[in-house]
């Protein structure tokens, strides 16, 4: 199933994006795809896991192969900074507001060959997040993990390690915190992990969406009335799914239409609190969203689900993010009739 | 080498990794117990296929997407308020 080659002297580089290598001083793991190249020796003891799915593993020692060392070498397509910018400007956004860390999931659409950011369910205290596992979704392939840290230079703890430990890929800490904002950003393959500078992961310009994001904004906010309340939250939803109220208000699902309410009901969110604004089929007949305002938090959720309503992950942002001055002098004791 | 099957495939996906194999007819949990240490596939995983989770005994199908999704993740500094 998975190929097995030997490194002899007619060894040449494979094309496959697993193989294993059979080397003068035992059995290598190859994992090769567009983000990185490793090559990592395999214990002795998972020998038997990997010939169940019918690795058909060299019989016999053989006195001519060559030696192999472990290595690993990262090939991801430069991030830009515009990402970087965006999720220092939320992560700064948060940490403003609530004085919490934050997590962020990275992404990297097939298609257009860009790099997308979610945003996971989580709780968090300035020390500490947990987050929500989804699947991926369609057309997108995760690469890694972002983190921020408040009050402090950006650097791996020992919770980062485990967390990181069965999660091969892109993990990246923003210090917040220190005489200047930093980055430290690592490769994990296989428990291994190969630190990476951020000038090797990022495109021109990444220096100054780092220093810059997050500062702009709350200063123009400090200058002058905003004439726009939107925070990184609002930002976030509404950069993924259109402005509030744009959306949907039916939904085509597996050959059936669906209105808001039927939405609401077949995800269980139809208590009096809950009020639908509108949908939108983020991915065909694969993946949908539906936006309604939780009534008991103020907050605007924009939930994600599948063909078969089973929830995936949502955002939420709070209400005065669209309201700005007017969600103070609201009377919240009703029902809220702004219109959105 | 091995040669690759010529049956249908099911793509496994496991974070950064997606592989295509002949996995049909094959038991998820078997394939979990296969690959974890090929794709570095941790305990805390679920099964989802098609979108969908399913159990362990799910036998796989032709063209199926199966993707080990983590549970749950954490970051943060080590407990004891220490720098790790």
């Amino acid at each position: 199933m998975l190929p097995v080659y030997v490194k002899d002297q007619e060894y040449h580089l494979p094309s496959d994006p697993v193989y294993f290598l059979a080397a003068r001083d035992g059995l290598y793991l190859v994992k090769q795809n567009r983000f990185f190249r490793s090559v990592t020796s395999v214990p002795r003891q998972d020998l038997v896991r990997i010939g169940e799915i019918g690795v058909a593993l060299p019989q016999r020692e053989r006195t001519d192969l060559l030696p192999q060392a472990e290595e690993v070498v990262a090939t991801f397509p430069p991030i830009s900074a515009e990402i970087l910018e965006q999720v220092v400007t939320f992560f700064a956004g948060i940490a403003r507001t609530h004085g919490t860390e934050a997590v962020a999931l990275l992404y990297y659409d097939l298609q257009t060959e860009r790099y997308q950011v979610i945003v996971p369910r989580q709780s968090a205290t300035e020390i500490h997040a947990t987050y929500t596992g989804a699947a991926t979704p369609a057309g997108l392939q995760r690469v890694g993990t972002l983190h921020s840290h408040v009050g402090d230079v950006a650097f791996h703890s020992e919770i980062d390690l485990a967390d990181e430990e069965t999660d091969d890929g892109l993990h990246i800490v923003v210090g917040l915190g220190g005489e200047h904002r930093s980055l430290a950003c690592v490769l994990v393959v296989d428990g291994r992990r190969c630190p990476l500078a951020p000038e090797t992961l990022f495109d021109r310009g990444w220096e100054l969406a780092l220093a810059a994001s997050g500062e702009e904004s709350s200063a123009q906010m400090g200058a002058v009335t905003p004439a726009d309340p939107a925070g990184p939250a609002r930002r976030a939803i509404e950069a993924r799914y259109g402005a509030l109220g744009t959306g949907r208000r039916v939904l085509l699902i597996e050959g059936r239409l669906y209105s808001l309410s039927e939405v609401m009901l077949a995800l269980g969110l139809a208590f009096e609190d809950n009020r639908a604004i509108d949908a939108v089929e983020v991915l065909e007949d694969r993946l949908y969203m539906v936006r309604y305002f939780d009534g008991e938090t103020r907050q605007v959720v924009a939930l994600e689900f599948d063909t078969h309503f089973r929830y995936l992950q949502e955002t939420r942002a709070h209400i005065a993010e669209w309201m700005g001055d007017d969600y103070y002098d609201f009377p919240w004791s009703a029902w809220c009739p702004w219109t959105l | 080498m091995v040669t690759l099957g010529t049956m249908s495939s099911v793509t496994v996906v496991h974070g950064i990794h997606r592989l295509t194999l002949p996995l049909v007819g094959r038991a998820v949990g078997g394939v979990r117990h296969s690959l974890a240490p090929v794709l570095n596939i941790g305990a805390d995983t679920m099964a989802v296929v098609n979108g969908g989770m399913v159990g362990e005994d799910y036998v796989l199908a032709p063209d199926d997407l199966l993707e080990f999704v983590r549970l749950a993740g954490e970051k943060g500094k080590v407990r004891d308020g220490g720098r790790g």
